[in-house]
Parts: structure tokens; C-alpha cells; sequence
């Protein structure tokens, strides 16, 4: 991609063993002394091969590997891949099933948002907020294990449910949990957002605008941020979201400021949605159905709006044991290739400026590479 | 101004520690349902292979064992499964599969299982049958995941995804 | 010399550096470990960025061929004594991810390793069990030990795996030019009218032949249909096809197309719509890898993710039985074990 105006420019070559890097995955930058000039991703260091995995495992053992592809945010997929089988399979699930799933995927956003503000932070030097969001994500982490019996990756939501039914103290660990994060992130959100610094390395800067970023093919809150106020969870409603009320918060400039402005509103929205959830789930309703143990052959989609974005699973069955192929969407793929581009070619992106940008963005590494 | 930072962090001075302090004065943290290690019931294991089926992460082999004569009459060619705690991913669907009850999961996680040797946690059968230290929990069963509803009611969901 | 030598052993306990590379998944429990949740500068232990100063490494997870090659490098790099330990099981037998033709499946094939915390992933405080028996033994150690050494064979292995993807991918391309493959798949063109509906998903499926998918999407696209969700391949080696699928989508009311259309699998081509849609350019790269489909007019297709990772035939297509291969290679034909 580096055409001849880049000729003369220097090559650096940026991760994947970089502290500013997100995660396992490197770029070439090509450098016009501290200004950059134009960005390749060079991915690969993360891939696994999820789809073909998933075709040689049967139904019901991969909601043990699908959601490993985001290792992040990977509550959105488990929720993807029980939502696509039950489509498939034509079949309803209890009530309260769908309630679990629903807090499960809340927290599981709020853990990646938290996440994401730890890294934002540390690429900022503001190492103090960041160790804050990660002791409120851990909190988020004891809910998922007293609850689920793991803390990152859960295996939880199945086809037909959830795995088992939920503690006899759900509602006040729920509750208790939900406070405390709100109490943290309230900290965390004067304290990084109203910071000069902060403010100085984000306002104004990686600017993308509505129309623009819908043409990269860019999703979620990097799009909300925009003023597109999109959500797959108002648009096109699964389990219970039509019966919660929530708002979408979106940003005006689409600079990184309001991205991670829009972030933050997003844990408040995502806790909203908990406290009313949990108040439906009631103790001694049935929480999973027995599904047959082969599927009849059709397809099975879902979309789910993840914490990055849409994410599409798309299951076809030619009936047996396995699924005949999986496909999932990546939704890093546009915040990390045309995103970045886009605001290096409208805007003077120093080098240092560069792990900002692209932290600000929150993308999620192994996604890409599958 | 960074002066909200500061102010802020400063109500965190007079705070209790948030660190735990693992492991000097306190244990890892775990929970009742952590999942760890396996523990097998040689009296019910009728040595069927449907844990080995659906295990993710083909870390369950069949292995023949040596006993008295006598003992174990359900099963009969003697065969148990055999765990790989290296590979198993704790996913909990042997228990969950498994139609005898026999499997079931303590916390006894990567704490307790840290080694120098590999060899050491490729689990036997008469290995798995130990129940670990009393101060350890059952944590996964069988009776979990019974409850299912077996028959449904279902009425076909009014958003069929089928096409193609 | 002994009373220097304990000092040194003890200062070297107390000021271990971990290379900051997070390889995989299980560095996700990472962060708790190092900020205050456990703050594991209780020992003197602390992430660097530069491997020149560190003294520890740390397999956190799956070992992709591509990442495996770093990690040699970064231990080339690091000073004596370096050591190396490893959590998670993808690390020390292959894992949950056994079958995945991008991993390498035991780091102990390419280095020593000092210790392993099974677990998948180990939590945070299980890592504490490798990290205080660490702290104890490297204070015993003699000063001069050089701790976990790179196996000298270490290259020659990835090599000689590489070598024979390379074989089985040219065996692969020369058995599809020797079959006869015939295409009998029923399709037909239906666009712009929907074959099929649904209301609660909000998509439309139609079909269209596979000369006129340009055609097509530019009039989606002047529809409003601006943002592209993704590119869908099924492979069906008994029709002799691929079928591909376009999903675009409009923004806010989020209505989806699914636009149909099929290559056979013999000369899998299709035009390029990387300048309809930007972020196209990168989907037709991975399906071009992984499913072995060309698309005309694209200006760079080559080896992207892939690049690296796997040189043997695309690893999507259904006849190429990868579970089998990477147990003969790697679990030298035994699918249990390790
Ligand atoms: S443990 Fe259970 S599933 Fe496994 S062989 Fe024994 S009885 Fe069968
Ligand atoms: S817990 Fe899961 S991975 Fe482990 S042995 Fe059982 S089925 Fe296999
Ligand atoms: S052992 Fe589990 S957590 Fe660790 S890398 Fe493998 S799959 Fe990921």
C-alpha cells in the first residue's frame, strides 16, 4: 500500500511486543519524521482458526470455543452463538433464561468498557484511573465467578438457556455488585474525563464523522460517538430488549473524546438495564430446555450488538452432529485498518498521538485475526 | 485541571487496601461454583465414553485399570476415563453428559495444580478417585444441570432464522 | 565471594522483570496481577516493555506459529539468567485449541520452561502459586546459572513443520487441477426481489449471478445500504461450489441484505468490491486466504493473517481435513494426547 509519495519515508515497524499496542498485533507506519504518514496492520499473531474449530466440534461443545474470539468482550459471542442455534432450532426459551443472559451480557460489556478505560488510560500516562477501572472490573469478575464459576471465559449461555440455575442470593449480589461499580466509575469518570491532560491528548483529535464512519463499516460506540445513534439492541431487538427502558448515548464531534465520553454513559445505560432485569428473574421458574442432540438442517442467525460493535453469527446446518460451517463478523476489523487510516490521511497524526488514536477506538485484537 | 484527579485519589488514601493479599494472609480467592479438578465415582462409572465424546478439548482418554476381582461389576471391561488437566479447558460438560453422575468438579484450581513436572497433572482414574483435602469444595455436580425442562412446551419461536 | 554471591541471589529474587508481550488469552488475567486487585510489586515484580531488561517471560496462553517466532526473538534478546514459565494449558499441550492449524502446541519444545500453571485460563491468584514458588527458588540458585535456555533445535523444527505445509498445500492445488469437478447447483436469479424474509431479523435474502454482484451492490449502495457487515462463504464440495454471501446493512434502521451468489470451486473467482466498500478490501483478503477464492481486480491480494501462520491450502475448504493432519504432525497420530 505505501505508494510512491511514501518512498522516501521511514519504516517503523510498531508492537506486536509494544506497551501502546492493543494487544498481540503490529503495524508498519511509515514516518515522515514524527508525523505518520500511512498505517498497515500487520495482523496474524492471534489466529486460531475459530471457524474451522468450530466445525469439527458437535453443537453442543463449542459454547465452550466460540466466544474465545474476543477474549475481551466474550459474553456478546456466547449470546451470539446461543441466539443463532436457538433461531435455528426454532425454539423459545424460558423467560428467565432470557433475563440471565441479558445481565450476563451487560456485565460483560461493562467488564470490556472497564478494560478498554484501563489501557485508555495507561496510553494517556494516567496510570492512577486505570488501576481504578480495573478494580471495578474485578468486581464484575467475582460476580461472573460466584455466579458462573469462571471469570473470564463463562460458558453460560446455551442453546435452550442458561448452563444452571442462578444462586439463591442473585438479586443481591446483582444489586450489591452493581453499586459498587457505579460507585467506582463515577470516580473514575470525573477523574479521566475532566483531566486537562486527558482532555488535550482527546479533544479534536482522530475525528470521524457520521457519514464517513458508516462507509468504513465501522460499528458501536465508535459510531455512536459520531451521532449515529445505532444499536443493534433498539434496531433489531433480541431476548428482552424491547421490554427494558434505555437510552443510546451518541457524541457529537466523533473525536476521541467523545468516544470515551459515550463509553462511560454506556456503563450507566448497561447498569439501568441490570437493576430492571433482575427484578424479573424469579426463583423456581424453569431456566433451560433440552435441545435434541442432532439439528436439523437450515441456518441460524443472530445479531448481537457487542461492546465494539455488531457482531453477526451466521450457523449452517446440513443436519448430524456438527455444524456444516460457522461464520462470524469481525467487528475490530474496520477500527483497526479503515478507521485508522481514514483519520491519518485527514489529519497530522504524530507518532506519539498514533496508540492514542487507535486506544481510543478499542479494538480488539484477536478478533481479526479469528 | 488535573486537580480533580488528585482529588479524587486522594479520598483513596484513607481508604482500606484494596489488594488481596494471596497468598500470604489469605487464600486464593474462589467460589462455590469454581471449577477445578474432577473428581470420579469408580462405584458409578459404568465406563460408557460419553464424557470422552463431548469433551471440547479431547483431554478425556478411556484407560483400563487393574482391579479385584468383584469390584466395580458395572462396569465391565474396566475402563475409565482418564484426565488431561493440562488440556481440559473446565468447562464442566463431562459432568453435565455424563448419565451415571459419576464426574463431578472441586476448586481445586491452578493454584493447588502448579508444577515443575508436566507428568504430574495427566490425571489416572485411581488418581481422580481421591477426593482432595477436606478443606477443599465440591463445586460442579451432576444434580446441577438435572431440572432441564425434558419435554418442553414449546411453542415455535415467531423469529425462525432459517434460510438458504 | 559467599556472602556476595547470597546478596546477589536475594537482590535478583527481589527484582524480577517480566517482558511486557501479551502473546494470548490468558493475559487477560494479567492486569489484575500487576494493578493494586493483587500488586504483585509485593514481590518486585513488574512489567517492562524492553526485553534488554527483563529477566522473565511468561507463555500466557496459545502459541501461534507467528508469535512463537517473536518469543524466540525476545529470548534471544533477553540477558542471563533469563527464565521462562508458562500458564495456561494451550501453552504446555496444545489445549482447548488442539485441533488449530496456527498454533504450536508445547513450548517446551522450543525452550526450557521453569514452571506451569494449568488452568484455562488460571485465574489471577493462581498465578501467585508460580510467582512465590519463583521467588524462593531463584534465591538458591547459583549466581552463574544462565536459567531456561532457547533448545537448539528450535528453528530447525519450525522449518521442517513449514516444509511440509508447503508440500501438502501444492499436493492440495495439484489434486483440484487433476479433478473433474461438476457443478450441479440449482440457482437462480432473483434480485431485487427478497427469496426469502425475515421480519424479526429485519433481512432479505436474494440471489443474484455471480457476473452482476458489482452491479448489484452498487445499486444497494445508492439505496442507502452503505455499511458492510460482512462476506459469508460455504464451501459445498458436492454441488462444486462455493456459495458466497454479501450482507450489507443501513444504518439506523438497520435493515440487512443478504445477497446470494455462487463460484465453482474448481476456478473460485469473483469480482473485486473494494471500491464500493472500503472495508471490503480487507474481508476479500481473509476470504481469499482462508477460503481459496481469487477476486479480480483486487490490488494487493496475498497472504495476510495467514502470512506466517499456515503455508499449507486454505484451511476453510472442506476437503482439506486439518484435525487430521495436525494430529499426525503434531500428537504423532494419538488424539488424546498431549
Ligand atoms: S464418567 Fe460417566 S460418562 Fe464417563 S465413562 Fe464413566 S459413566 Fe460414562
Ligand atoms: S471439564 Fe470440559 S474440557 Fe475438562 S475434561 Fe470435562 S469436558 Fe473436557
Ligand atoms: S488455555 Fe484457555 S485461556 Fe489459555 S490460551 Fe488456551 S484457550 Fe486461552
Amino acid at each position: 500500500m505505501a505508494g510512491e509519495s511514501v518512498s522516501k519515508s521511514l519504516m517503523l515497524y510498531f508492537g506486536p511486543q509494544h506497551p501502546g499496542a492493543p494487544g498481540n498485533v503490529a503495524y508498519k507506519l511509515w514516518l515522515d519524521g514524527e508525523r505518520v504518514i500511512d498505517a498497515e496492520l500487520v495482523p496474524g499473531f492471534l489466529l486460531r482458526g475459530f471457524e474451522m474449530m468450530m466445525e469439527n466440534r458437535a453443537w453442543e461443545m463449542n459454547i465452550v470455543i466460540g466466544y474465545r474470539f474476543c477474549v475481551e468482550d466474550p459474553d456478546s459471542l456466547e449470546l451470539g452463538y446461543a441466539e443463532a442455534v436457538d433461531r435455528l432450532l426454532k425454539y423459545d426459551i424460558p423467560e428467565k433464561a432470557k433475563w440471565v443472559r441479558m445481565i450476563q451480557h451487560e456485565f460483560g460489556r461493562i467488564a470490556s468498557h472497564l478494560f478498554w478505560a484501563n489501557h485508555m488510560s495507561g496510553s494517556v500516562g494516567l496510570r492512577t484511573t486505570g488501576f481504578w477501572s480495573i478494580a471495578a472490573r474485578e468486581e464484575v469478575l467475582k460476580w461472573f465467578y460466584k455466579v458462573v464459576g469462571h471469570r473470564i471465559y463463562h460458558s453460560f449461555s446455551v442453546p435452550g438457556g442458561i448452563r444452571w440455575d442462578v444462586p439463591k442470593d442473585f438479586k443481591e449480589l446483582t444489586l450489591k455488585t452493581a453499586d459498587k461499580i457505579e460507585e467506582l466509575v463515577k470516580d473514575i469518570e470525573a477523574a479521566l474525563l475532566k483531566n486537562s491532560v486527558f482532555k488535550a491528548r482527546t479533544k479534536g483529535v482522530g475525528v470521524i464523522k457520521g457519514e464517513d464512519a458508516i462507509k468504513l463499516g465501522i460499528t458501536g460506540p465508535s459510531l455512536r460517538a459520531a451521532g449515529v445513534s445505532y444499536d443493534i439492541r433498539k434496531a433489531v431487538p433480541y431476548e428482552n430488549y424491547d421490554k427494558v427502558k434505555f437510552d443510546i448515548p451518541t457524541g457529537e464531534n466523533g473525536d476521541s473524546y467523545d468516544r470515551a465520553v459515550v463509553r462511560f454513559k454506556e456503563i450507566h445505560q448497561s447498569l439501568r438495564i441490570i437493576r430492571q432485569a433482575v427484578e424479573e428473574v424469579k426463583p423456581g421458574d424453569p431456566w433451560r430446555i433440552k435441545l435434541p442432540l442432532t439439528v436439523p438442517p437450515g441456518t441460524g442467525i443472530a445479531r448481537v450488538e457487542a461492546a465494539r460493535g455488531e457482531y453477526m453469527i451466521h450457523v449452517v446446518s446440513q443436519g448430524g452432529r456438527k455444524p456444516y460451517r460457522v461464520r462470524l463478523r469481525s467487528v475490530s476489523l474496520p477500527l483497526m485498518t479503515t478507521a485508522i487510516k481514514h483519520v491519518i490521511k485527514n489529519e497530522e497524526v504524530t507518532i506519539a498521538d498514533f496508540p492514542v488514536i487507535l486506544g481510543s477506538l478499542d479494538p480488539c485484537a484477536p478478533d481479526i485475526d479469528r | 485541571m488535573v486537580w480533580v484527579t488528585l482529588k479524587k485519589a486522594a479520598k483513596y488514601l484513607f481508604r482500606r487496601p484494596y489488594t488481596r493479599m494471596v497468598p500470604k494472609s489469605e487464600p486464593p480467592f474462589k467460589t462455590d461454583h469454581t471449577r477445578g479438578r474432577h473428581i470420579l465415582d469408580l462405584n458409578k462409572c459404568t465406563g460408557c465414553s460419553l464424557c470422552k465424546m463431548v469433551c471440547p478439548a479431547n483431554a478425556i482418554d478411556m484407560e483400563h485399570i487393574e482391579v479385584e476381582e468383584g469390584k466395580y461389576p458395572q462396569n465391565k471391561k474396566k475402563i475409565f476415563p482418564r484426565i488431561d488437566l493440562h488440556k481440559c479447558t473446565y468447562c464442566g460438560l463431562c459432568v453435565e453428559y455424563c448419565p451415571f453422575s459419576a464426574l463431578s468438579m472441586t476448586d481445586v484450581t491452578g493454584f493447588e495444580l502448579f508444577t515443575t513436572d508436566k507428568s504430574t497433572t495427566l490425571k489416572h482414574p485411581q488418581e481422580l478417585a481421591v477426593p482432595p483435602e477436606s478443606k477443599y469444595r465440591v463445586t460442579i455436580t451432576k444434580a446441577m444441570f438435572l431440572g432441564v425442562l425434558q419435554n418442553p412446551q414449546v411453542k415455535p419461536a415467531g423469529k425462525g432464522g432459517s434460510h438458504g | 565471594m559467599g556472602l556476595l554471591e547470597d546478596f546477589v541471589a536475594w537482590a535478583r529474587s527481589k527484582s524480577m522483570w517480566l517482558v511486557h508481550y501479551c502473546a494470548a488469552c490468558g493475559a487477560i488475567e494479567f492486569p489484575p496481577v500487576v494493578t493494586s486487585v493483587l500488586d504483585w510489586e509485593r514481590y518486585g515484580y513488574m512489567p517492562v516493555p524492553t526485553p534488554r531488561q527483563s529477566d522473565l517471560y511468561a507463555g500466557m496462553g496459545y502459541l501461534t506459529k507467528k508469535s512463537l517466532k517473536v518469543v524466540l526473538r525476545l529470548l534471544e534478546q533477553m540477558p542471563n539468567p533469563k527464565w521462562v514459565v508458562a500458564g495456561c494449558n494451550c501453552t504446555a499441550t496444545g489445549g482447548l485449541y488442539w485441533d488449530s492449524y496456527a498454533t504450536y502446541k508445547r513450548l517446551d519444545e522450543f525452550m526450557q520452561v521453569e514452571g506451569w500453571v494449568p488452568g484455562c485460563m488460571p485465574t489471577s491468584d493462581d498465578w501467585f502459586a508460580l510467582l512465590t514458588y519463583f521467588y524462593n527458588k531463584v534465591k538458591e540458585r547459583p549466581v552463574n546459572d544462565k536459567g531456561s535456555r532457547k533448545l537448539s533445535d528450535a528453528w530447525e523444527k519450525i522449518r521442517k513443520w513449514e516444509e511440509m505445509e508447503r508440500e501438502w498445500a501444492e499436493e492440495y492445488w495439484e489434486s483440484l487441477k487433476k479433478t473433474e469437478i461438476k457443478v450441479n447447483y440449482q440457482f437462480e436469479e432473483k434480485f431485487p426481489e427478497c427469496v426469502e424474509r425475515n421480519e424479526s431479523l429485519k433481512l432479505c435474502l436474494t440471489t443474484v449471478e455471480a457476473g452482476r454482484i458489482r452491479e448489484a451492490l452498487k445499486k444497494l449502495y445508492d439505496e442507502g445500504y452503505t455499511l458492510i457487515n460482512n462476506i459469508n462463504t460455504v464451501d459445498l464440495p458436492k454441488n462444486g461450489v462455493i456459495e458466497v454471501y454479501y450482507i450489507v446493512e443501513k444504518p439506523l434502521e438497520g435493515d440487512q441484505v443478504w445477497v446470494k451468489t455462487y463460484v465453482p470451486r474448481k476456478e473460485a473467482e469473483i469480482d473485486s468490491i473494494h471500491d464500493i466498500y472500503s472495508l471490503a478490501y480487507y474481508i476479500e483478503l481473509e476470504t481469499h486466504e482462508k477460503m481459496g477464492i481469487k477476486f479480480r481486480g483486487h490490488p494487493n491480494l496475498r497472504k495476510w493473517i495467514l502470512e506466517g501462520n499456515w503455508e499449507g491450502p486454505p484451511p476453510l475448504r472442506k476437503d482439506v481435513d486439518i484435525p487430521k493432519w495436525v494430529i499426525k504432525v503434531h500428537y504423532g497420530g494419538y488424539a488424546y494426547g498431549r
